[in-house]
């Protein structure tokens, strides 16, 4: 396949059939279970789908002009997916992540050219949002893509992530997918909810005050505006322990290794499996690679101690 | 919308892991492990040997919390090992999930040393995630035995890495 940058390489990406993850009672149901796989993208995470979108609505707005550059507060995925977009499009990109961010992550997005600006560690993520807000406010040559409220990040879920699952598999009847931003489970619901209204869309959601990497919990009082829950069949909470479990679960039984918010979205599929019609067949989005995590003990670690690590204050999105 | 209310009520503190574990002095110093259990688990010790065994015993409530045991869910050694041992992952999960939804905990960690006494490794309390579970070492060393002549099973605390033994009645 031949392209013009590495920004173009998104999407199209597989669904592979897991089936051996399910309860035997499940299988006995003609339950099939399949992974929407991710994390096979530039940076290994859902995230290169949403980065690009997001530049595209800016450019196609006529907000990211000559001499304008990016800036985002992110740790994550995002800030790594931005960094190779910016990068292939010479788009100069700023990040805002807290002091204590792991030299690993900051060492990636250097490498491609970004440049990083520290928020105050004991703030967390919040800390990097209000620094980058107030420097976007002090300067208009910075341009915040915002993936929190921009539509562009449901869309691109919409417009591709869906239909590539209704066109791979038509007899889909259930899709569980994390809530981070809520921009995947938007966009597959008003998709489905228009195409195939059968679909029901599940979110993993992670439990009040734990932090799975990468997701968050509606019940910390915190409703990103691209989200809209109305749409979804439900919400399920699901811990740590359990996300790096099933992480661990999935990379041992079918060789896809993720990182623990698509452990927290199987855990979710695997408990909507046991209550699902015969038959059933349900996908479930692989969103974020398992070698970002090696550190933090995913392979084989002791699982209380990942679990305190994951609990730190730096978000993956 | 539903959310699902059965596991908006779990926490750390309700499902036998995570940090927010009972202090060493508040918790039971002798626990009792019905026999149908204790002769299930030697039985599996048995039938993996020369490899070593592991399972879950699966309670009420943590085994720290005072907890009672309700049931042995043996499951496969995936190290496939005679000095080291790891619970599938995809059955732990399993397992996991099916005691969440009945309202029950991971309350036991069972494994077995084939030819060592029934104490934790440093590996075995490297290993131990599961800080509000009790810890059971079945040994089949001769020298080990049980009064009984029967493999003796041994019960440990594994908190940040450190074993304490616990007091271990085995009852009809």
């Amino acid at each position: 396949m031949r392209y013009e940058q590495i920004g173009e390489v998104i999407g199209g990406t597989p669904l592979i059939r897991v089936d051996a993850l399910l309860p035997e009672a499940a299988r006995a149901k003609g339950i099939h279970l399949f992974a929407k796989v991710e994390l096979l993208g530039p940076t290994g995470s859902i995230k290169d789908r949403t980065a690009k979108a997001l530049i595209d609505d800016l450019l196609f707005r006529g907000l990211l002009t000559p001499g304008k550059e990016l800036l985002e507060p992110t740790s994550g995925n995002t800030g790594a997916a931005l960094a190779v977009h910016a990068a292939a499009r010479s788009i100069p990109l700023t990040l805002v992540m807290p002091a204590n961010v792991t030299e690993e992550r900051r060492a990636f997005v250097r490498a491609l050219g970004a440049t990083i600006v520290d928020s105050p560690a004991d703030q967390g993520s919040n800390g990097a949002v209000a620094l980058a807000r107030a420097m976007a406010k002090g300067d208009t040559k910075y341009v915040m893509p915002d993936q929190y409220s921009n539509q562009a990040n449901p869309k691109v879920h919409e417009v591709t992530t869906a239909p590539e699952i209704l066109t791979d598999l038509p007899e889909v009847d259930i899709v569980v997918a994390g809530l981070g931003t809520g921009g995947t489970a938007t966009g597959l619901a008003r998709y489905f909810a228009r195409e195939k209204p059968s679909v029901k869309i599940w979110a993993a959601e992670p439990m009040p005050g734990e932090k799975v990497t990468g997701l968050r919990s509606l019940e910390d009082g915190f409703t990103p505006e691209v989200m809209e829950t109305e749409l979804l069949a439900g919400r399920v909470l699901v811990n740590s322990r359990d996300s790096i479990l099933a992480a661990r679960a999935l990379a041992r039984s079918s060789g896809i290794l993720a990182g623990p918010s698509t452990g927290a979205t199987l855990a979710v599929a695997l408990r909507v499996a046991r209550d699902a019609a015969p038959n059933s067949n349900i996908v479930f989005i692989a969103c974020d690679a398992g070698w970002k995590y090696f550190s933090a003990g995913l392979g084989d670690g002791n699982l209380d101690e990942m679990e305190d690590a994951l609990e730190g204050d730096v978000f993956w999105w | 919308m539903e959310i699902s209310t059965r596991w908006k009520t779990r926490s750390k503190a309700t499902s036998s892991g995570g940090s927010a574990q009972l202090n060493l002095a508040e918790r039971p110093t002798e626990i009792t492990l019905p026999r149908k259990i204790a002769d299930a688990i030697r039985a599996h010790a048995r039938s993996e040997a020369p490899r070593e065994a592991c399972g879950i015993i699966v309670g009420s409530a943590s085994a720290a919390s005072g907890g009672a045991p309700l049931r042995w869910e043996p499951t496969t050694n995936v190290l496939a090992s005679s000095t080291l041992y790891e619970i599938d992952p995809a059955q732990l999960l399993r397992i996991s999930i099916a005691a969440d939804d009945a309202d029950e905990v991971i309350w036991g960690i069972v494994h077995s040393h084939v030819a060592s006494p029934a104490k934790p490794s440093v590996t075995d309390t490297g290993v131990a995630g599961y800080p509000d579970a009790l810890y059971l070492i079945v040994s089949l060393a001769q020298s080990q035995s049980a009064p009984d002549g029967e493999p003796g099973i041994r019960a440990w605390w594994i908190v940040n890495r450190e074993a304490t033994e616990v007091g271990l009645q085995i009852q009809e």
